[in-house]
């Protein structure tokens, strides 16, 4: 719930920034459409749904735990041994006559088993996912190569830059700088690389599972357009910022999401084009006047001056830009001026132009990946946490107190209070004084539990994996109540399960 | 605890106080069929000791106290002519007839009666002018050995240590030990108040099973890792030989089964490894350091069955 909310929020800032910068009909379907997905039940449902057996969300899980008496409650499931006692429904055990838990909490083996329903990919074929995935970067480089490299398609993404220069053109009065390219040269190869490129970005962000590449994108996409001031075509920007949004819907999707969605967009595309068109007078000033100043601060930053005389900032300016130019420079491009029809020749872009470019969209590519790093290495450390503590559920109770009781010597050891190579029955004369005697006691308990399903063929009783379990919890709990904030974070890191 | 083996325990302390864990280290070497070497002072109780355990698992108890005159005829026994019926007949020497031998001071004996009592020992069977003659079943010795006054001696080779189990010392009673054995043997000989709770039966039987406690892989790993680790170790010139681990496995099994465990620990292979291969390590000539230190040091350094069964991918270096 808190991370739909927080992509929320996070998608709402960026469709206002579009919309303040290019408000025309495009966008502002967009943001109205935002806008209108908390208010509308269905919409929301796609966005926000609520707890549904198999759902991904833990968090969401966990907040409710109450059920409220009129509402379905959540997952019930019959008594397994070693459910914890608290999660017993006692009201409905006592209407059946058996003993019923709710499945509210998440129980290690739980996770495991709502993860393989929610993501079905994560958990059958993880290396391929993984192969699957570099596959799909390694394509992602091999198109940027492509249209960086190849002179064809680079004069043919150079004239699709002139084509959107030339609608943008349409809409406001930014005069842009084209490429030196010929009228007639074909936009065909850069718009299938193009769409390769974002047919593969979506294939591994859906690969993924996650929200992120697609709130990226869109982000991505939002800020080339306002800093260059590109204005799309309406269709265009509709399309684009609708597919981004259903990236983003939650996952389990709903088999009628895209219908929703669809509806939702053409219904307030149809609203605005007819009711609203066209810019906003007062959007409009406001923007131009954000743009100065963001103009002015930038060549305060970088110290360059502009070409252009007081009167001509104050009066509506034209903005110029020029991919080629204006790249190397970073923030350089910016400059205003008068511009004026024999616009100067550019120079042909040299090899070095070439490697500019090449290394900008391997930095951009990097920005579009980076963000998700730290996400992929916390998803995989949660997924290693899943995989460690399911030999917990096993059915051979001696690999489960073996699994149970090396979870409860990790711990100890990363608080550091293990004590080395000695036997773990020893451990406790090394215990420091944060365990008590009774802890003292269930450890070697539990140790010598471990000993026996470690070295004696014969299965222990069900009991032993309860007795190691409650050690386990007992030692988490004394651990984080004992520990720092640093050591803490490192806690939450080990648990995975924030 | 073995429920028969702790009352054999009880019953030792009758006589020997404060000395529990040296009995049970001694019971352990007997549940393995092995033998006990004792290296000790004098006077700390090993007599009464050997004779108290005997008396309460009920074995015949001999002992030969070893001059360097001691012969080996006087321990395999030897054939007489006897001229009532113009045949030779078989006299048996002190090892027959003994469950339990206790061999004192046998760095006194010459070298060939050491070696007459270690083979005994070791095929447990005497055979005099070719005719081999079964020993009692079962069949121990505890053989000690004067740390001090070994002027004139033999001290055992590095050869026939390694035949005895498990090397043991005593030590001196602490003080309350010591006001004990004062008090008791103030009224009478407390070794008449060891009773037999157990037979030789028993202990044959309790033998047989020592040898069906189960040992996983793990274990058997550790054992060898210790063995090769002591072999590669700088300050040991012959490490624990083959014959050393497999009495470690042996004493660990016992030790296991004295404790009422069907199964051997990473735990009971640390107890008897120190007594077990103390006198089987020879260090070298400016080692600086003695056979305990370097066990220990192995028992630190070697990475223990626990961790390696819970953590196999670590590697500890």
């Amino acid at each position: 719930m808190k991370k739909s909310a927080a992509a929320y929020v996070l998608w709402l800032f960026l469709v206002v920034c579009l919309y303040f910068f290019e408000n025309d009909t495009g966008t502002r379907t967009v943001l109205i459409c935002s806008l209108l997905v908390p208010l509308l039940p269905p919409l929301r449902e796609v966005f926000f749904p609520k707890h549904t057996p198999g759902q991904s969300e833990k968090a969401q899980i966990r907040t409710d735990t109450v059920p409220s008496p009129d509402e379905e409650p959540g997952d019930i499931r019959p008594y397994r041994a070693g459910d914890p006692v608290r999660l017993i429904h006692w009201k409905l055990s006592a209407r059946t006559g058996k003993l019923l838990v709710r499945e509210t909490e998440v129980l290690p083996g739980d996770i495991l088993r709502e993860r393989k329903n929610a993501l079905p990919v994560k958990d059958a074929g993880e290396g391929k996912g993984k192969k699957l995935l570099l596959l799909i970067l390694a394509l992602m480089l091999i198109c940027i190569l492509t249209v960086t490299l190849l002179p064809e398609v680079r004069r043919s993404a150079q004239a699709l830059c002139n084509r959107i220069f030339a609608a943008s053109e349409k809409n406001n009065a930014y005069a842009y700088t084209y490429f030196p390219v010929g009228e007639d040269q074909s936009i065909l190869p850069a718009v299938l690389a193009g769409i390769v490129f974002l047919a593969l970005y979506a294939a591994g962000a859906l690969l993924l599972h996650s929200r992120i590449p697609f709130l990226m994108l869109a982000a991505a996409c939002a800020l080339t357009q306002v800093y260059f001031g590109l204005a799309l075509p309406v269709p265009v920007t509709v399309t684009v910022y609708s597919l981004a949004a259903a990236g983003t819907a939650a996952r389990p999707l709903r088999p009628r999401a895209p219908a929703i969605l669809l509806s939702a967009v053409l219904c307030v595309y149809v609203f605005t084009a007819v009711l609203i068109p066209g810019r906003d007078g007062r959007t409009e000033a406001a923007s131009e006047k954000a743009r100065d100043l963001a103009a002015r601060f930038e060549m305060q930053i970088t110290g360059l001056r502009p070409e252009t005389k007081e009167e001509d900032t104050t009066a509506r300016h034209l903005h110029h830009r020029s991919l080629s130019e204006g790249m190397g420079k970073a923030a350089a491009g910016r400059e205003f001026r008068q511009v004026t029809l024999e616009e100067e020749e550019i120079s042909m872009p040299s090899w070095t132009d070439s490697l500019r470019v090449l290394l900008l969209s391997l930095s951009a590519l990097a920005l579009l990946i980076l963000p998700f790093v730290p996400f992929y290495l916390w998803d995989r450390r949660k997924k290693a946490v899943l995989e460690k503590k399911r030999p917990f559920a096993s059915e051979n109770v001696n690999e489960a107190v073996c699994a149970i009781f090396g979870s409860v010597i990790q711990w100890l050891e990363a608080s550091g209070h293990g004590a080395g190579n000695l036997l773990y029955r020893d451990w406790v004369s090394r215990l420091p004084d944060l365990f008590g005697e009774g802890y003292r006691k269930r450890f070697l308990e539990c140790a010598m539990d471990f000993e026996e399903a470690a070295y004696f063929s014969l299965p222990l009783s069900e009991d032993k994996r309860q007795r190691a379990m409650a050690l386990l919890s007992e030692t988490e709990n004394v651990l984080w109540k004992a520990a720092g904030m640093k050591r803490r974070l490192i806690i939450k890191y080990r648990k995975c399960l924030c | 605890m073995h429920p028969e083996l702790e009352k054999v325990i009880r019953e030792a302390e009758k006589v020997i106080s404060g000395k529990r864990d040296i009995i049970e280290k001694i019971l352990t070497a007997m549940l393995a069929e092995g033998h006990v070497l004792l290296d000790d002072i004098t006077g700390v109780g090993k007599t009464t000791l050997a004779v108290a355990l005997s008396r309460a698992v009920g074995l015949s108890f001999r002992r030969v106290q070893f001059t360097p005159d001691v012969l080996p005829s006087d321990l395999t026994g030897f054939s007489m002519y006897d001229s009532a019926s113009g045949e030779f007949i078989y006299r048996p020497g002190a090892v027959s007839g003994a469950n339990l031998m206790l061999g004192d001071e046998i760095n006194r004996a010459s070298s060939k009666t050491q070696s007459a009592l270690l083979e005994a020992m070791e095929e447990k069977q005497v055979t005099v002018d070719g005719r081999t003659y079964p020993l009692e079943h079962p069949f121990m010795v505890i053989a000690t050995e004067n740390c001090v006054g070994t002027a004139g001696t033999q001290p055992l080779p590095y050869a026939q240590m390694d035949r005895f189990l498990v090397k043991l010392t005593m030590g001196y009673p602490d003080y309350r030990a010591q006001m004990e054995i004062l008090r008791e043997r103030q009224s009478e000989d407390p070794i008449k108040k060891v009773s037999a709770v157990m037979s030789k039966e028993d202990l044959a039987a309790m033998q047989l099973s020592v040898r069906s406690v189960e040992m996983t892989d793990a274990i058997l790993d550790y054992i060898t890792r210790l063995a090769m680790a002591s072999r590669e170790h700088s300050c040991v010139e012959i490490g624990i030989s083959p014959r050393g681990a497999l009495y470690i496995s042996q004493m660990a099994r016992a030790r296991a089964y004295l404790e009422g465990r069907g199964y051997v620990t990473g735990g009971d292979v640390q107890a008897v490894f120190g007594d077990v291969c103390g006198h089987r390590i020879l260090l070298k000539e400016d080692a600086g350091c003695s056979a305990g230190q370097v066990l220990s040091e192995l028992l630190k350094k070697v990475e223990n069955p626990d961790r390696r069964i819970l953590f196999p991918g670590k590697k500890k270096k």
